[in-house]
């Protein structure tokens, strides 16, 4: 094991509270595992973006499937 | 390969002034979920009018039944006026045509529990995250189930009261 100085903090549940702040380095999940900061980043973008960022994964994963496909 | 690009799936519906209402995932997606999907699920209004006009939008999706390999099975005004649900492709990714969805619902019963989203100036009837949490907690289906603590989550953050730090 690195010397503690080395190694990655280690990601901690958010308080109990749902709504509390979460300190930065905080991973900030819900009880059922879900990560809340990627729906707040979901909820920052207006509709058609959120719409676009789900196409583009899509379409990267096509795009990745067929690249192995032809291989 | 087909590029999946929902947007011109549901122009092309709305350009033809189709009258249906977006449910599935991609309705969550609109509302901030983020959740994987690779087709548009949408519940029909199912009146000759609108069959009509969903039939010409379908023409120009190139749409056809999908799972039946080299043979291209087109949808009838019959298919569209059934309650059961119709798989198609098109020529922009997959397009899932429901008569009715969970309980016998239409697009009816529906409508009150949609939200609008302008698309391209048009108003994009959208099933309100609400709802379609409400529909899948009714559901025993592993699919539905997998899904629902994204939903549930976004819904409670979508209601939750903003904080000052956010």
């Amino acid at each position: 094991m690195p010397p503690e100085h080395l190694q990655s903090p280690q990601p901690t549940l958010s308080p109990a509270d749902p709504d509390a702040p979460v300190e930065p380095g905080t991973a900030d999940y819900a009880p059922s595992g879900v990560d809340r900061s990627l729906i707040r980043w979901m909820l920052e973008l207006t509709p058609l973006e959120r719409l676009q960022v789900i196409q583009d994964q899509v379409n990267a994963i096509q795009e990745f499937k067929a690249s192995i496909d032809t291989h | 390969m087909i590029r999946t690009d929902f947007r011109k799936i549901l122009g092309a519906l709305l350009d033809h002034d189709v009258e249906f209402i977006l449910v599935g995932a991609l309705s969550a997606v609109f509302q901030g979920a983020p959740v994987m999907t690779v087709d548009v699920d949408i519940v029909h209004l199912r009146t000759e009018a609108n069959i009509a006009a969903l039939l010409q939008a379908l023409s120009e999706l190139d749409a056809y039944f999908r799972g039946h390999g080299d043979r291209r099975l087109v949808p009838g005004a019959s298919h569209l006026a059934s309650n059961e649900h119709q798989l198609l492709s098109t020529c922009f990714g997959p397009l899932d045509l429901l008569g009715t969805i969970e309980h016998g619902l239409a697009f009816e019963d529906l409508l009150s529990d949609s939200i609008d989203f302008d698309l391209n100036g048009n108003p994009l009837h959208t099933l309100s995250i609400a709802k379609y949490v409400e529909l899948k907690e009714a559901s025993k289906r592993p699919k539905d189930q997998a899904r629902l603590p994204v939903l549930r989550e976004t819904l409670r953050l979508i209601n939750s009261p903003k904080k000052s730090d956010d």
